[in-house]
């Protein structure tokens, strides 16, 4: 296919002119002139319902309050946030509709880098000045897409996401000039719902027309997805060598070293990315946490002081960076450092129960670092307490109370501690891996290794049973068996959705029963709140609606 | 021994040594056009009083538009030095998208409406509906914009935009109807030897204008600019060639 015969004689018939004196806008940018002067612009357009706001936390309130269908922001606002990270934070907080054109206004091109290599993109941009009519143009188009493309957002935003693919395809049928975008868009949903196969081809059949970046990054995700590491690592290689201010590449190239086993690699990648943007929070944790691994204690400090010095102000820290960066004080044999640094998080965290909690812990392993062994003891003993009461056991400090528990000689508690710890994330790498780290770094490495496998192999054994039971025809069996696994290792993902898709696939056989629907519709919201991502989650709570459809029930 | 003055203007010496030029220029670019968009938005606004008071709907005084019509070139010129700037310091990194050809062609042509005032300059554009291609938009709007000014300065009564597709390229045409390129334009235009930093007009717009062309490029082929006279409308022809 050349581009030539891949034109869209597409018709832009039906384009009546939007009234925009019917549509509410919001301007947020932090100059008061540039506020008045885009008023002025939107005004003579026609608009009337104009609302303003001068920072990030501004329009945050005002878009909690009422919706709007046309947002323009600029790019700098200032000091806080900038206009990308509060599109994000828009987005992610769905404060807005899919129908909502949202318009970035930069003075400068070199912003278009950043947005056409992030993965939440605004609508379309400006460069200033434009004139009045360039806007008009621009949101008259926008209108256009966005109509052209609402049945498939709609239908992604009820999680209908097969019925959304059966959309693409007929969108795909007639001609358009939207065709690249559809694609994209289709590829995008087969990401989500795992189909990998299917997206790879699809970003293949872009990339046959034109090299473009966003479809090269597509294809190496869906080779990454499909175990292909080697693969995925010189594609990935290939998008960060054409394009060097493709920041997510960088991410995605270290994590593909890193399930490939070459730390190293991954390390030198997320350090040439932290280099070029500094002020990317997630990706200095996860260089730390690599260079943690690495025992390049240095690095390992320097990105978490980078962590709470960004993230100073913003809700984007949490008691556990201040934990992360107290452990490398304490490897380094700066103790005084890392309590100080401790009871800095409590302040900062007003005592809440996680602060207190990784306080605790760390004080106690940083006691014992000191020799201060009865000091160190009732630490713990706090710490337990703390992490007994605690709802959220997630992260790293399981691993800090179970390396305390074993250096002080509780082997027990230890034990349990961390078997609770991969009972829960049997099948995530990366906690297998710190764990592992964890026991080597005090010494215990094969006894260590013993424990971790020994803790998966026991919910891996019960999961295999499970399908067994399901292959040979006792769907029944199979349910119950999870149901039970899921009272026992409650915070699993992996148990509590395979209980999910049991239960369906007995319904769909043996016909809806009213506890097990409710079981299973509860297991879904319990994931749903820990991790709405989750794409085997979003693929069941699919399955789910079509399941009680095709049994009459809800609509 | 250096006096104290000496030594004075020696640390302002090595204080201003230790700035770096090239990116306080680019910073300083950056708020000259936010200033400028004050600017124009405010003549915008002039304009607009002026059609409410006098009830009519027309270009308003020439002087207006002229003003307008500058305001632009200076645009231009930000955009070009930020631009080939930004080019020089590399890795570059274009976005190329599918695009429809009208869009572009309908912005440039709004851009451009106000700004031929009181002359009596049509404007016309032929482009065929439903035409996508794969390019960077804001190149090629500023390549276009250049070219557009250009043919403003140079036009009698007439500027023409058409769209062909040749070869694989995707071609956008600006025409009119003035006296052509001169000669040394025709034969150098667009390469470094027409830069000739110490006179008036430098020919930066045409360099721009070659760069951001060969920017574009698809498997072997690489964009280009072409200069010719005649065309349908007897003047200066200026093609952007896209593969």
């Amino acid at each position: 296919m050349n581009a030539e015969n891949f034109q869209a004689k597409a018709s832009r018939a039906g384009s009546e002119p939007t009234n925009f004196q019917e549509k509410t806008f919001l301007v947020i940018d932090d100059v008061v002139s540039m506020r008045a002067s885009l008023r002025n612009t939107i005004s003579t357009l026609g608009g009337t319902r104009i609302d303003m706001a001068g920072n990030g936390i501004e329009a945050i309130n005002r878009l909690e309050q009422r919706t709007y269908d046309i947002i323009l922001c600029d790019y700098d606002l200032g000091g806080g946030k900038d206009g990308q990270q509060l599109l994000e934070e828009i987005k992610r907080r769905k404060l807005v509709k899919n129908s909502t054109i949202f318009m970035m206004v930069t003075a400068e091109r070199s912003y278009e880098k950043v947005v056409s290599a992030a993965e939440l993109a605004p609508d379309d941009y400006l460069i200033k000045p434009f004139a009045g009519e360039v806007l008009r143009l621009r949101l008259e188009n926008l209108s256009q897409k966005k109509a052209y493309f609402s049945p498939v957002f709609a239908l992604m935003d009820a999680q209908d996401y097969r019925r959304a693919i059966q959309v693409c395809d007929e969108l795909l049928n007639s001609p358009s000039q939207y065709k690249i975008d559809l694609i994209r868009l289709k590829a995008e949903i087969c990401l989500l719902l795992g189909d990998y196969g299917t997206a790879g081809e699809l970003y293949e059949q872009i990339l046959a027309i034109r090299e473009i970046p966003w479809a090269r990054m597509g294809l190496a995700k869906s080779m990454y997805h499909q175990n292909n590491f080697g693969n995925a690592v010189e594609t990935f290689k290939k998008v960060t060598e054409s394009t060097p201010n493709y920041m997510e590449a960088y991410d995605w190239l270290a994590k593909s070293y890193s399930a490939a086993g070459d730390e190293q690699a991954a390390q030198r990648t997320l350090m040439a990315a932290a280099e070029k943007s500094p002020r990317m929070l997630q990706r200095r944790k996860t260089l730390g946490e690599v260079a943690y691994r690495n025992d390049d204690l240095e690095t390992a400090q320097d990105s978490y002081e980078a962590v709470l010095e960004f993230g100073k102000n913003s809700a984007l820290t949490s008691p556990e960076d201040y934990a992360n960066l107290s452990r490398v004080f304490i490897d380094q044999g700066k103790c005084d450092q890392a309590m100080t640094l401790m009871k800095d998080a409590r302040k900062t965290f007003k005592n809440s129960p996680e602060s207190l909690m990784h306080g605790a812990v760390m004080d106690s392993l940083a006691h014992q670092k000191s020799g201060n062994t009865e000091a160190a003891e009732a630490a713990l003993k706090q710490a337990l307490e703390h992490f007994e009461a605690c709802d959220n056991r997630q992260g790293s400090v399981s691993l800090d109370i179970a390396r305390s528990c074993f250096q002080l000689g509780d082997e027990e508690t230890g034990k349990k501690v961390i078997q609770d710890f991969i009972q829960n994330n049997h099948d995530d790498k990366k906690i297998h891996l710190h764990a592992e780290d964890m026991f080597r770094k005090i010494g215990m490495h094969d006894k260590g290794k013993e424990i971790i496998t020994n803790s998966s192999r026991e919910v891996i054994a019960l999961n295999n049973q499970a399908v067994r039971m399901a292959q040979a025809g006792d769907l029944r069996g199979s349910v119950e068996l999870l149901m039970q696994a899921v009272t026992k290792y409650q915070g699993n993902t992996v148990i509590v959705l395979n209980a999910v898709h049991a239960i369906l696939a007995y319904m769909q056989t043996h016909g809806w029963d009213e506890e097990l629907g409710k079981s299973a519709k509860e297991y879904l919201t319990t994931v749903r709140n820990q991790d709405p991502d989750n794409r085997k989650y979003l693929m069941l709570a699919d399955l789910y609606k079509e399941t009680a459809k095709h049994h009459g029930l809800l609509t | 021994m250096t006096s104290p003055e000496g030594k004075r203007q020696l640390a302002a010496q090595e204080e201003l040594d230790a700035i770096d030029f090239a990116a306080l220029f680019a910073a300083q670019i950056h708020d000259l056009k936010n200033l400028l968009f004050l600017l124009l938005n405010s003549l915008d606004e002039t304009l607009n009083n002026c059609r409410t008071c006098s009830g009519t709907n027309d270009e308003g005084p020439p002087n207006l538009a002229l003003l307008k019509y500058n305001g632009q070139l200076i645009n231009d010129k930000l955009i070009q030095m930020l631009s080939l700037f930004r080019i020089a310091e590399g890795p570059y990194v274009i976005d190329i998208a599918y695009r429809p050809v009208e869009e572009l062609i309908e912005e440039v042509v709004a851009e451009a409406k106000p700004l031929l005032g009181a002359r009596s300059i049509a404007i016309s554009s032929d482009v065929e509906t439903g035409l996508c291609w794969f390019f960077d938009r804001d190149l090629a709007t500023g390549v276009l914009n250049n070219a557009i000014h250009n043919a403003l300065h140079c036009a009698k009564s007439e500027i023409r935009l058409s769209v062909t597709v040749e070869n694989s390229f995707l071609a956008i045409h600006v025409e009119d109807d003035g006296d052509g390129f001169p000669q040394e334009i025709l034969e150098n235009g667009g390469s470094m030897k027409n830069l000739d930093l110490s006179g008036g007009k430098t020919g930066l717009g045409l360099y721009f204008s070659a760069v951001c062309a060969r920017l574009h490029t698809n498997k072997d082929k690489t964009g280009h600019i072409e200069l010719s006279n005649g065309g349908s409308l007897g003047g200066a022809v200026f093609t952007l060639w896209l593969p």
